[in-house]
C-alpha cells in the first residue's frame, strides 16, 4: 500500500506527497496528459519531439541540466501515447532545486530556434537508432496502421515517418505547449524523505502562480468495432519469420483491463504459460513465443509473438497458436493458471513497490487514468477476479473477428510459403 | 511568489556511508552476504559462481551451461521446473558474463522456504538435457543471425576483439561454437569449473537467514578448488588499430573508440574516472553537449571504463548520422584536446563531483541496491572502505589533477577505432 495525500492548486495542479522517511532523496516527477494519441495524422511524433525541447531552456533559466547536477541530481523523461512523464532524483536536501526548475518550465519555454533545430536533428538519429536500423524496428508501425483505422493509436509515439519530424515547426511548438502543458492538465507527485505539509507548502510556492490554461478538450476518434480478421504480410531483410496475433481488448480506464492481461499472462507470460510450453517446449515451432498486453488507456491490445523455428511455414505456426487459443477458449482456463498468473502479478507489484521513484510513477499514472487510488487498487482487483471472468473475458475477445495477424517474413524464406 | 531568476541554495552532504551488510561463512566454505529489511515482503537471493567466458575450453561453455540449469534437473524436466516457480510467484534468473556466472532467485518473502530448496537442485542436480541444449542452440543461432544485422553488434564485436585479440574477453560467440557445443562439453564444464567454484552468496530483502544457512550448507558441496587466481592486466597492451567495415542496408554509423586502462584500485582512477565522467560519462558531458545537443548528430555518445577481472578499458560508443563518423572522431579528440588543455571550469568541477556522489546516493537507496555494491565489492576484491575513499578523493581533486590522469591515460595512448558504416 503506498501512502500518500493529495491536494488541487487553484490553478488546477494536482500534488501528490508520499512521505518516505528512510529514502535519502525526493522524487519529484511531473506526468502532463498528453501523448501521441492527441496528434494529428500530418504532425505524428510531435508528442516526442515536444519532450526533447521541454530540455532546451525555459522561461527563466537557460539550462535545465546543469542546475540539477550541481546539486547532485539526475533526471529523465518518456513519452507514451497517452502521457508524458518527467522525473528527476535530487537529495532531500535541495529539493527546491527540483521544483524550480520544473515550476519554469511549466511556466514557461525558452523557445529558440536552434533548440528546436538541434532536437529535430537529435530526434531523427533516434528513430533510425530504435526503428530504422533495427530489425523488425518498424513492426509497431505496421501492426499499429493494421489494427488502429480512426484511433490516434494508429502511428507509434516515435511518429509515422522523420519527413513529418523534419516539418515541425516553432508555432507548432508554443500551440502545443500553450494547449497541453498547463498546470491543470497535469500532475506533480513529490515521493521519498519530504513530509506532506512540506511537500504540499514548496508545490504552492513554486507552482502555485503558474496560470490556469483552457481545460483540455479531447476529440480523439473512437475505434469503430473490428467485425472481420485483418491480415498483412510483410517481407523484410531479417533473417528469421517472425509472427503476431493481436486481439482487441479493454483500455486501461476499465477494470476489466486487469482480466485481458491476466488472460495475456496465462496465454504467454514466462516458459510454463500455455503458449511457450506447447510451442517451444513441447514443440519446437517457434523458438520463443509470449503473450502481453500494451496497456493503454483507450481500447488496446493483447499480443501474442513469437519467432518461428527453422523449416516451420507461417500457415502452421498460426494454426499452432490457434488451436491452443480455442482449447481455452472452449474448455476454460483452469484454476492452477489463473492462480498462477495472480501469483505473478503479486510478486511483481510487490518488486516494482521497492523503488521510490516507482511509486512515484504509479502515482502519476493514477492521475492519467482519472483514479489516483489505482496502484492501491490493482492488487485487489486482480485478486478478485474470478475463473467465471476470464472465461468470459477469453470467448470475448479471442475470436477471430477481433483478430489481427501480420506475418513479418525473412527474405530469404519468402517463397516457402 | 518566488524570484525565479535566483537559482535556490543548495547545501551538499557528500558523506557516503558504508554499506553494512552481514558475512557468515558457511561450513562447506562458502561466504554469505545478507543485507535484511523486515519491512520488505520480498526477497532475492544470488549464487556466485565460476570464471564465465574467461576460464572456458570451449567457446560458448559457460554460457550454455548456465543458462541450460533450468532446463531439467535428475529429478525434474523443463516443463516441471518452470510451473514450480511460476506457479509460485518466484523469478528465476541466469545469467554468464565474461568473469563469472549468477542464478539468482526472486520471490515473496513468505513463498522462500517453499522454493529455496528447489532452487539449489537446479544448481546442484542439472541434467543438461540433450533436446533442451539442441532447442537452445537453434535459439541461440537465430538470435546471432539478427545480432548480424545490427551495426552496433558489429562495432562492439571488433572493438573487443582489437583490444583483447585471442584471449576469451574478445571472442563474441560465432555460428561455428555454437555448433560444437555439445552435453559433454557442458557437463565437464560444469564440474570443473563451476560446482566447485561457488565465489559467494547474497541475500537482500526480508529472509530467515537460519533457513538459508542450513538448506545451502546442506546443498552445495564443500568449496575444496581454488578458483584460478587471474592476474590483473599484465596479458594486454595497448596495440592501436583502425577498423572500418562495411554493413549492407545500414542507416546509421556505428563507432567504438578506446584503449585499454587502469583498474579501479590504481591510485589515479579517481582522478581518471572523474575526468571520464566530464569527457562523456553522464548527459551533461563534453562529448554529449559538443555531438549531441550542439550538432545533432547521434541520439547518444558515451564514454565509459569497464572493468573486468584481468582488464579494464575505456570505451567511447555512439551510433551517429550516416557520412559524419569521422566527424565525430575528429570530435572525439578535438573535446580531449580542450579538456586536457584549457583549465576546467570550477563550476564544471564541482557540478560533475555533486553529479556523481548524488547519483551514487541515490542509486543506493534500496536494500537491492546495496547488496549490489557489495556485490562489486566481492567481485573486485576491494574493501568495504572503497566508496568512501573513492568519493573523498574525488572531492578533493582539481583541473591538473584530471588534466594529468586524461592527459597519462587517454591522449597518450591512441586510441583504437572501429566504425561500421
Amino acid at each position: 500500500m503506498i501512502e500518500y495525500e493529495h491536494t488541487i492548486l487553484d490553478n488546477g495542479l494536482n500534488v501528490v506527497v508520499h512521505p518516505d522517511p528512510t529514502s535519502s532523496v525526493v522524487v519529484v516527477n511531473v506526468a502532463y496528459k498528453v501523448g501521441s494519441r492527441d496528434e494529428t495524422p500530418d504532425k505524428t511524433g510531435f508528442a516526442h519531439l515536444f519532450e526533447h525541447l521541454m530540455f532546451s531552456g525555459s522561461i527563466h533559466i537557460p539550462s535545465y541540466d546543469e542546475p540539477l547536477q550541481k546539486a547532485g541530481g539526475e533526471n529523465n523523461a518518456f513519452t507514451t501515447p497517452d502521457y508524458t512523464n518527467y522525473y528527476l532524483t535530487i537529495p532531500a536536501e535541495n529539493i527546491e532545486t527540483g521544483l524550480w526548475l520544473e515550476s519554469d518550465r511549466m511556466l514557461g519555454l525558452a523557445f529558440n530556434e536552434k533548440g528546436l533545430e538541434v532536437q529535430r536533428k537529435v530526434v531523427i538519429e533516434e528513430f533510425k537508432q530504435r526503428y530504422l536500423n533495427q530489425p523488425y524496428g518498424d513492426v509497431w508501425h505496421k501492426l499499429r496502421a493494421l489494427v488502429y483505422k480512426k484511433h490516434s493509436y494508429q502511428w507509434p509515439t516515435i511518429g509515422k515517418n522523420i519527413a513529418q519530424i523534419e516539418e515541425a515547426k516553432m508555432e507548432d511548438v508554443r500551440a502545443f505547449f500553450n494547449k497541453y502543458y498547463i498546470p491543470n492538465n497535469a500532475v506533480l507527485v513529490l515521493a521519498g524523505n519530504i513530509t506532506t505539509n512540506k511537500g504540499f507548502e514548496l508545490a504552492k510556492k513554486w507552482f502555485g502562480d503558474i496560470p490556469k490554461g483552457k481545460n483540455v478538450q479531447r476529440n480523439i476518434a473512437e475505434e469503430p468495432a473490428q467485425v472481420a480478421k485483418r491480415h498483412l504480410e510483410v517481407q523484410s531483410n531479417v533473417p528469421v519469420d517472425a509472427f503476431y496475433k493481436v486481439y482487441n481488448m479493454p483500455g486501461r480506464e476499465n477494470t476489466d483491463y486487469y482480466t485481458a492481461d491476466l488472460l495475456s499472462d496465462i496465454l504467454g507470460r514466462g516458459k510454463s504459460s500455455l503458449l511457450y510450453q506447447e510451442l517451444v517446449e513441447n514443440n519446437l515451432i517457434f523458438t520463443d513465443i509470449a503473450g502481453y498486453v500494451l496497456g493503454s488507456l483507450d481500447p488496446g491490445l493483447l499480443v501474442v509473438s513469437g519467432k518461428l523455428a527453422e523449416g516451420i511455414i507461417f500457415k502452421n505456426a498460426e494454426a499452432a497458436v490457434d488451436k491452443i487459443i480455442n482449447e481455452l477458449v472452449d474448455t476454460g482456463v483452469d484454476e492452477l493458471a489463473l492462480e498462477k498468473a495472480k501469483n505473478q502479478a503479486l510478486a511483481s507489484h510487490a518488486f516494482g513497490d521497492i523503488d521510490v521513484l516507482n511509486r512515484a510513477m504509479n502515482l502519476a499514472y493514477g492521475f492519467i487514468l482519472d483514479d489516483l487510488d489505482r496502484t492501491n487498487k490493482e492488487l485487489g482487483i486482480i485478486k478478485n477476479i474470478s475463473l467465471e471472468d476470464i472465461n468470459t473475458m477469453a470467448q470475448s475477445i479471442l475470436v477471430e473477428t477481433n483478430a489481427s495477424t501480420m506475418y513479418y517474413k525473412a527474405k530469404q524464406t519468402i517463397h516457402e510459403n | 511568489m518566488p524570484n525565479r531568476l535566483i537559482e535556490p541554495n543548495t547545501s551538499f552532504i557528500s558523506t557516503i556511508h558504508k554499506v553494512s551488510y552481514e558475512t557468515d561463512l558457511m561450513s562447506n566454505n562458502i561466504p554469505l552476504y545478507s543485507i535484511q529489511d523486515k519491512n520488505q515482503a520480498v526477497c532475492g537471493v544470488e549464487i556466485i559462481f565460476g570464471n564465465g567466458k574467461s576460464d572456458e575450453q570451449a567457446n560458448g561453455a559457460a554460457y550454455f551451461s548456465t543458462t541450460l540449469l533450468k532446463s531439467g534437473t535428475k529429478g525434474y524436466d523443463a516443463n516441471q521446473i518452470n510451473n514450480f516457480f511460476e506457479l509460485r510467484g518466484a523469478f528465476v534468473q541466469l545469467q554468464s558474463n565474461l568473469d563469472f556466472s549468477t542464478l539468482s532467485l526472486y520471490c515473496l518473502s513468505d513463498k522462500l522456504k517453499e522454493v529455496f530448496p528447489f532452487f539449489l537442485n537446479l544448481f546442484n542436480q542439472p541434467a543438461f538435457p540433450k533436446d533442451k541444449l539442441e532447442a537452445l542452440k537453434n535459439k541461440k543461432k537465430q538470435e546471432l543471425t539478427i545480432n548480424e544485422q545490427k551495426s552496433d553488434f558489429w562495432a562492439s564485436k571488433l572493438f573487443k576483439e582489437t583490444l583483447f585479440k585471442d584471449h576469451p574477453y574478445g571472442n563474441v560467440l560465432n555460428q561455428q561454437d555454437i555448433k560444437s557445443i555439445t552435453p559433454e562439453i557442458l557437463s565437464n564444464h560444469w564440474h570443473n569449473d563451476s560446482l566447485n567454484a561457488v565465489k559467494f552468496i547474497t541475500v537482500a530483502g526480508h529472509f530467515d537467514k537460519h533457513l538459508l544457512i542450513s538448506k545451502i550448507e546442506s546443498s552445495l558441496k564443500t568449496q575444496t578448488a581454488k578458483l584460478a587466481e587471474h592476474t590483473t592486466n599484465l596479458t594486454f597492451t595497448n596495440t592501436a588499430q583502425s577498423i572500418t567495415k562495411t554493413l549492407e542496408g545500414n542507416k546509421q554509423s556505428s563507432l567504438k573508440a578506446g584503449c585499454l586502462t587502469i583498474n579501479q584500485s590504481d591510485v589515479n582512477y579517481p582522478a581518471l574516472s572523474l575526468g571520464n565522467t566530464l569527457y562523456g560519462g553522464y548527459f551533461g558531458s563534453r562529448l554529449m553537449q559538443s555531438v549531441r545537443e550542439d550538432k545533432g548528430l547521434t541520439y547518444g555518445i558515451n564514454s565509459s571504463i569497464q572493468h573486468l577481472h584481468q582488464a579494464s578499458f575505456l570505451q567511447i560508443s555512439a551510433d551517429v548520422k550516416m557520412g559524419f563518423a569521422k566527424d565525430v572522431l575528429t570530435l572525439i579528440q578535438i573535446e580531449l584536446d580542450k579538456l586536457i588543455t584549457k583549465n576546467i571550469p570550477e563550476s564544471e568541477l564541482a557540478k560533475v563531483k555533486n553529479y556523481l556522489i548524488g547519483e551514487y546516493k541515490s542509486n543506493s537507496e534500496t536494500t537491492f541496491d546495496k547488496i549490489n555494491k557489495v556485490k562489486l565489492l566481492k567481485l573486485k576484491k576491494l574493501d568495504d572502505l572503497y566508496f568512501i575513499n573513492h568519493f573523498q578523493s574525488i572531492i578533493k581533486l582539481t583541473s591538473s589533477d584530471v588534466q594529468e590522469a586524461l592527459t597519462k591515460y587517454y591522449k597518450s595512448i591512441l586510441f583504437s577505432t572501429v566504425t561500421v558504416e
